[in-house]
């Protein structure tokens, strides 16, 4: 008994002294690297500023803010109501924006754009870091370390503006920032951070001559370092521009130095080509179905000022196609007599005739082609209004006859005896007619800031409540009848239209 | 072979060699039923502590003072035999079975294979009887309504996917309920879909942590072993099976849509259009009410989903002998499913199971199995494929007669032909499967062995979503440029083992000790490739796309673990049983400080039927454990990762070095019973905290990183079970036996270390809340105003929970402006029935938006199963019934019906005028549609009772045959009329009420429908010859 019993025990603490194996327990991640492995070769930080542009320019293919904000100006128009596409933005009397859990549609609307734009500063700011702070060399001796740096600072300065034109709060980042104890700053310090970038890109790619890489955007041809120069001259001068929420901050810009800026800007459309996987541009491509997007009836007004600003409500009712002289209302919108799916229930405002043809080819290529983000010709407009509001009102004339409006529109080239008011109402109607599908959410700033945007529209987006829940914050928001203080909801006194019953 | 390879058990060396004049008995002991031996046994000496037990082969040998010694043979289930020694020098002995189960060897969760009665936690056992009458498809409609405390979700009836399995409680916030899945001792990593149900001898469930400490981090959510045949019913036969089942498969139930519309008619029923060459310019009638006859009628639901064949056909061969037995079995499953023109699902399986004794000592056992099988996965949930446009579109479309291509005239949405999609787009999911078990077993002494085993699960897949060129869509009526993608994927999951076990007998206290290491490997190795715009037709390759659109991705994923335990069960003469284990595991996926982790298991029972006479009860036992296991993160989940899309990164994750797994501490007490010698009872009651929830944090956007995975929740579940079963009637002519399952269990989250978290899709994203306090399956969304007293007024008696409400505002509204319509919604006065009417949804007062309030929960307040055999003479008919009581579903689905008018609530003809509401007090974003936000109104009741299996059988035997003049042409036959998700007893209005959300993670808690495949009945008629 006592030898089976040693046995026994004498098993027990053999084998657990022989099985007690050292297997190799750490397996690296092969799939996804990390900060190392990406910054692991000066090299890399290419990469990183393509990671920062992808980001960026992901705001349009994640592009129901902008949709939205569109919607609002009374812009654009569509019928889908499967997700909520219009209920918010254009319902009339317009209602208070829900920056809710609860609120399915918020992510796709808010969140994605404060999401990307951060994202990309981010990654921007980790460049910026490793070059300036650290000394960090690029390329063969270092070839290319400003054009990465200049790249860098791009991709920050134009995530910044987006930020600071659409939301009412963000984060101020520069090179010695402690991240992980940041705090929301209002929109204007976002701003004035956004123009210090994108100045330093102005002197970066002035002094410096250099190519940008390929990855960075997908230009038809790799764009150099002076068209980069004018590329951020131009946009400081469009943030400087939207950036205003209301007439009053649109009056009291600094308009000298926004002609200056916009005068040393871009001399050709900027232009970026999607490829159907990398780059895309859903908001564009999606334009060419025939029964989803249409214009809105302020801007048909625009060409037929006899247009009725709202869609009559009787089952059968059919406006006839608008008269005017311009040409364009036929090149970029076209008629179409379907109204089959603009339900009257939703509304007269939903419905319109006229859809969006300008990018009809792009859509049936399958979203691939190259597609403006900039028109050269929006700024001349910059210039055209910075002139008028500088007074200089003949050289605004100068430009607008010069432009679309006679070339493209075969108008009439305008007198010299306009008033002022009447030239910054041209140049404003022809931004409405252009920039339709270019860059971000333009015509709802356009609208914003020459304050005629209808009562309780909110003037900016609240920072989404899932950014407050992470920071531990009470979320907000804005928009609504009630909440309509002309500071961060529009109180419609300036307003193109007012419902009925309001 | 009666029981199953993991038995070891020894002989031992009493002290009686200490003592003079002795004699050595040798025997062998059998169980008189079938005649197999019985390891195991117990053979004690009459007045002494000096005992031995049988081996595997039931043979025994002992020493004995003399020949007045008296044997007591004794085994669980058994009756007791003495035998007094005497002359002889060999007792054979045969024991007769007791009743039913309660004989039965355990071998999940258990180092060695333990009878029921002496285990000291709840455990679920299938035997073949209750698997064999109807036979599922898969594992986990085998065991549904079987076992309690299993909770089975088939979210979709797509032919060859495995429906989701739940045992007890939440135990995963994030990440997957499925419990570990061991086929003949294979620890698998791949579908349940794969494994069939024919050759399944019993399956085995483990339920909650406490019985699933044995697989520690392996096994949060519980463990279903699945058991397959090893040998022929007895030895020295080798038995021939063949079987073949036929049949068809219908769909159940239709949804119910509007067949009537709201657009103006001309006098002879056909359209006014504004252009009448312009189908698209129909005109709606003012009044809005969906009441006009369409010119023509289809049923689009008939024409889609129409019966497909079933048929599946199963050979197989097995022997036992002396040294060795042999199972071998061979599958052809066919499921046509119930979409027409849809491939069917196939499947092939080849299983061989072969035991050798080599040596007395040394035994080998090998278990094979090959699976080959095909779906088709034609897409399904929300807009995308064929189960939204078969109900969105109008029913005078007519489909069938553009199956073939061609626009239809009419364009609605963006909604596609579905008869033309299944025809015209094509989708293959191919995978072959191998699990191979092989095990050695040495006894090196009689007390003694060691165990060798190494198992293996390798999975190939090979997927492809292929859209030709030139597929016609309503967008693109000239046809698309067409697009292909392909994905292969090859799994392994390989398990080597060694163990020793000990088992001695000290007196009238039994040992069994065993000492295990465990190595697992797991490897994922991924490609995808996917491209469009093809340049030439019918030629589905990537050299025929446009290579700027050829995105090509893949990834390797590499798990390893080690892991070591240690377990002690001890038990004095049967009746007071104590068992500990303690397990310590280490996993490549726990973060870098926090690799090594431990989990231990105590459990105590006490067989009160062994001290203390009750009168009727033949067994009464009462236990109580304790143990824990865990869960654990995924692989990505502790590393810092940038997301890498053609060389071009951006930050994604923060890593984290201290993740850990979850650990799942269950409490678990019990009670099992027999009584009046026909009746088995079972009470369980579980509280499970599954605590370091593995979930991923938000962080904020500037930091860069988007999240990181964190140990931060904890989650405590109740669960009650109570099953019921009795051999009530038993004679020779008659005999019918039954069984009760139910269970309940609710999962409330106690602590979130994160902001609350959000699940669902589509219009239900956002619906499912997970937050500290709340209840799991808890859903939010709108609610409308159903009486007066909804309303919360101010002061001076205007409603301030509306829409428009300002202080003082003279467009306020007060009760009296309300009144009740007859769907039970307050609306405005003297709108009921008129295009203005829509109901009231109630707001927050205090912040001015929507009331997010609480509009339902899909946990279940019951789960109840019921299977019944009555058998008459030699036919048989064998009854599954179950039932959920409770719970909600979403239907999404309906929602969107109201969206598209399509809704069978919109047809207002059957109602009398003047009492038809009009289409936007439906689909109106300020009225019940809600604006594609959830609101209660689409919250369902997900009660249901099902007639699940029916099986009518009748056997003919050897007797039969002599009688009928035949001969003994075969063993036996077995004649049987099946039928399988026959009736549905519910009030939910959509295809099927035990639907899911098939992409909102865990499908047994996120109860929403959203255009799935529905489940469909089957009918068949089966017959097996027994050579």
């Amino acid at each position: 008994m006592k030898k089976s019993l040693r046995i026994y025990l004498g098993t027990i603490l053999t084998g657990t002294m022989l099985i007690t194996a050292c297997a190799d327990l750490d397996v690296e991640n092969l799939n996804n690297p990390n900060t190392d492995k990406v910054l692991a070769t000066p090299d890399d930080l290419k990469g990183v500023v393509g990671g920062a542009f992808s980001d960026l320019y992901g705001l349009f293919s994640a592009y129901r803010g902008q949709v939205n904000l569109e919607h609002t100006a009374d812009h654009t128009t569509m019928t889908n109501n499967v997700s909520n596409w219009w209920s918010e933005f254009k319902v009339e009397p317009r209602p208070q924006f829900a920056n809710s859990l609860a609120n399915s549609n918020r992510a796709g609307i808010i969140d994605n754009p404060f999401r990307l734009t951060n994202s990309a500063i981010s990654s921007a700011i980790d460049v910026i870091r490793l070059i300036e702070n650290d000394g960090i060399e690029i390329g063969p001796d270092g070839s290319e370390t400003e054009m990465v740096l200049a790249s860098a600072y791009f991709a920050k300065g134009m995530a910044e503006g987006y930020l600071a034109s659409t939301y009412d709060q963000g984060y101020v980042v520069d090179k010695d920032t402690e991240l992980t104890s940041i705090e929301l700053s209002p929109y204007d310090a976002v701003m004035d951070m956004a123009l210090a970038d994108l100045d330093k890109v102005i002197q970066l790619a002035s002094s410096n001559t250099f190519q940008l890489d390929p990855t960075f955007i997908n230009t038809p041809s790799p764009m150099g370092s002076t068209e980069l120069a004018g590329l951020a001259s131009t946009y400081s001068a469009h943030f400087m521009m939207t950036r205003s929420r209301t007439k009053a901050q649109n009056d009291a810009n600094d308009w000298e130095k926004i002609k200056e800026l916009a005068q040393g800007g871009i001399t050709d459309d900027y232009i970026i080509v999607q490829d159907g996987s990398n780059w895309s541009n859903s908001f564009v491509e999606i334009s060419g179905l025939d029964w989803y997007f249409r214009i809105d009836h302020r801007i048909i007004r625009i060409f037929d000022p006899s247009f009725p600003k709202r869609y009559p409500l009787e089952a059968t009712a059919l406006l006839p196609p608008a008269t005017t002289d311009d040409k364009r209302l036929e090149l970029y919108f076209f008629y179409e007599e379907d109204m089959s799916r603009f339900n009257l229930t939703r509304g007269a405002q939903l419905r319109s005739n006229y859809r969006i043809g300008r990018w009809d080819e792009f859509y049936r290529a399958g979203g691939i082609g190259p597609i403006p983000y900039f028109f050269d010709y929006i700024n001349q407009l910059i210039i055209a209004e910075a002139e008028v509001m500088t007074g200089n009102t003949q050289a605004a004339i100068d430009i607008l006859n010069e432009g679309n409006r006679v070339t493209v529109g075969g108008l009439e080239p305008l007198p010299s005896t306009l008033s002022d008011q009447e030239v910054l109402q041209t140049i404003w109607d022809e931004r409405d007619i252009e920039v339709c599908r270019t860059d971000w959410a333009i015509p709802f700033m356009d609208a914003r800031r020459r304050g005629i945007l209808q009562r309780g529209v909110l003037l900016h987006f609240p920072v989404p409540i899932t950014e407050m829940l992470v920071l531990g914050l009470p979320e907000y928001t804005f928009g609504g009848q009630s909440a309509a203080d002309g500071v961060n909801t529009s109180d419609g006194e300036g307003a193109w239209y007012t419902p009925p019953g309001l | 072979m009666k029981k199953l390879r993991l038995i070891l058990l020894l002989t031992l060396l009493s002290g009686g060699s200490l003592f003079g004049q002795s004699m050595t008995i040798t025997g062998k002991v059998e169980s008189s039923e079938d005649g197999l031996p019985i390891p195991g046994a117990s053979i004690q000496i009459k007045g002494t502590t000096n005992g031995a037990i049988t081996d595997l082969d039931g043979n025994y040998s002992i020493s004995v003072p003399g020949a007045s010694s008296v044997l007591i043979y004794s085994f669980v289930g058994h009756a007791t035999v003495e035998e007094t020694v005497g002359t002889r020098s060999t007792i054979d002995v045969s024991l007769n079975p007791s009743v039913s189960d309660l004989g039965e060897v355990i071998v999940t969760g258990v180092a060695v294979g333990t009878p029921t009665k002496k285990l000291g936690f709840a455990i679920g056992k299938v035997d073949k009887e209750l698997l064999q009458e109807a036979p599922a498809t898969d594992p986990g409609n085998a065991i549904r309504g079987k076992v309690s405390g299993v909770q089975i979700v088939q979210g979709t009836g797509r032919p060859g996917t495995a429906p989701s399995i739940r045992l007890r409680g939440v135990t995963a916030i994030s990440g997957s309920q499925q419990p570990l899945i061991i086929v003949d001792g294979v620890i698998t990593q791949g579908s349940l879909a794969d494994i069939n149900m024919n050759d399944v001898e019993s399956v085995e469930v483990l339920k909650g942590a406490a019985a699933s400490s044995l697989y520690g981090s392996m096994a949060g959510n519980g463990v279903i072993q699945i058991i397959t045949k090893r040998g022929a019913e007895r030895e020295g036969v080798t038995r021939i099976t063949l079987r073949q089942e036929i049949g068809n498969s219908y769909l159940a139930n239709q949804v119910p849509l509007s067949y009537h519309h709201r657009y103006q008619l001309n006098p002879d029923g056909s359209y006014v259009l504004t252009n009448p060459n312009n189908p698209n310019t129909r005109v709606e009638e003012a009044d809005g009410i969906m009441d006009n006859e369409y010119p023509q009628i289809f049923n689009n639901q008939e024409l889609l989903f129409k019966a497909q064949p079933f048929y599946t056909t199963n050979v197989s061969v097995a022997n036992t002998g002396s040294k060795t037995n042999f199972f071998l079995g061979f599958e052809n499953l066919n499921q046509g499913g119930i979409v027409v023109d849809m491939p069917a699902y196939k499947r092939q399986s080849l299983r061989l199971n072969v035991d050798h004794q080599l040596t007395d000592k040394i035994k080998l056992t090998s278990s094979t199995l090959y699976v080959n099988s095909d779906s088709p996965n034609n897409g399904e949930n929300g807009q995308s494929g064929l189960f939204y446009p078969v109900l969105a579109h109008e029913p005078d479309q007519d489909l069938f007669a553009n199956r073939d291509g061609g626009v239809l005239p009419r364009s609605q949405s963006n909604l596609q032909n579905p008869l033309y999609e299944v025809r015209n787009r094509f989708f293959r999911r191919d995978r072959r499967r191998l699990l191979q078990n092989i095990q050695a077993n040495y006894k090196i002494l009689n007390w003694l062995s060691l165990e060798g085993q190494y198992s293996m699960d390798r999975e190939w897949n090979t997927n492809e979503n292929y859209t030709p060129k030139g597929y016609v869509t309503q967008n693109r009526p000239e046809g698309g440029l067409g697009s292909l993608s392909q994905t292969w994927r090859n799994k392994s999951a390989e398990v080597v083992t060694a163990s020793a076990y000990a088992q001695k007998k000290f007196g009238d206290w039994n040992s069994l000790l065993t000492l295990r290491y465990q190595f697992e490997k797991y490897t994922d190795e991924r490609t995808d490739i996917e491209g469009s715009n093809f340049a030439v037709i019918d030629i589905p390759r990537f050299t025929n796309v446009d290579p700027s659109t050829l995105d090509v991705t893949n990834s390797i994923t590499d798990i390893r673990a080690e892991n070591l335990f240690l377990n002690l069960g001890l038990d004095y003469k049967d009746k007071y049983i104590f068992e500990g284990l303690i397990r310590r595991d280490g996993s490549s996926l726990f973060g870098e400080d926090e690799r090594y982790q431990l989990f231990y298991r105590g459990t105590a029972a006490y067989r009160l039927s062994e001290d203390i006479q009750i009168p009727g009860f033949q067994e009464l036992k009462l236990r109580a454990s304790y143990g824990t296991s865990g869960a654990r993160p995924r692989f990505e989940a502790q590393y810092e990762t940038f997301d890498l899309d053609r060389g071009v990164a951006s930050k994604d994750v923060l890593g984290n070095r201290a993740l850990k797994p979850s650990k799942i501490g269950e409490f678990e007490v019990g009670i099992n019973a027999t009584f009046f010698n026909k009746w088995t009872f079972e009470f369980n009651y579980a509280n499970i905290k599954a605590d370091d929830q593995i979930l991923e944090v938000p962080l904020s956007s500037v930091a860069g990183f988007s999240s990181q995975w964190q140990n931060a929740g904890t989650v405590r579940t109740h669960a009650y079970e109570f099953s019921l079963g009795s051999f009530l009637i038993e004679r020779t002519d008659f005999s019918w036996n039954f069984n009760i399952v139910a269970s309940n269990s609710k999962s409330t989250v106690e602590y979130l270390g994160v902001p609350t978290i959000l699940r669902g899709d589509g219009i239900t994203s956002g619906m499912f809340r997970i937050a500290e306090g709340e209840q799991f399956g808890v859903m939010y969304g709108n609610v409308f105003a159903e009486s007066a007293s909804d309303f919360i007024l101010d002061n001076d008696g205007f409603i301030t929970n509306i829409s428009g409400y300002l202080p003082n505002s003279e467009s306020n509204k007060t009760p009296a402006d309300f009144e009740q319509n007859s769907d039970g919604y307050m609306v405005a006065a003297g709108t009921e029935n008129t295009s203005a009417e829509s109901a009231t949804i109630l707001y927050d007062p205090t912040t001015g938006q929507k009331l997010d309030a609480k509009i339902g929960n899909s946990a279940p307040d019951l789960i109840v199963g019921l299977t019944n055999t009555l058998r008459y003479k030699n036919l048989s008919l064998f009854v599954l019934l179950d039932a959920q009581i409770g719970g909600d579903i979403y239907n999404s689905s309906k929602q969107n019906l109201y969206f598209q008018e399509r809704h069978g609530d919109l047809d207002q003809f059957g109602k009398p005028e003047g009492q038809r509401k009009s289409v936007p007090y439906y689909s109106g974003a300020t009225s019940l549609y809600n604006g594609a936000a959830p609101s209660k109104h689409f919250v369902e009741k997900a009660t249901y009772m099902k007639l699940r299996e029916i099986a009518l059988t009748y056997r003919i035997d050897e007797s039969m045959m002599n009688t009928i003049g035949i001969g003994k042409v075969f063993h036996d036959a077995k004649f049987s009329l099946i039928g399988r998700n026959l009736l549905t007893f519910t009030d939910y209005t959509g295809f099927d009420p035990e639907v899911a959300s098939l992409s909102a993670d865990d499908p047994t808690t996120f109860r929403s429908d959203s255009y799935v495949y529905p489940m469909f009945r089957t009918f068949t008629a089966a017959i097996e010859l027994r050579f």
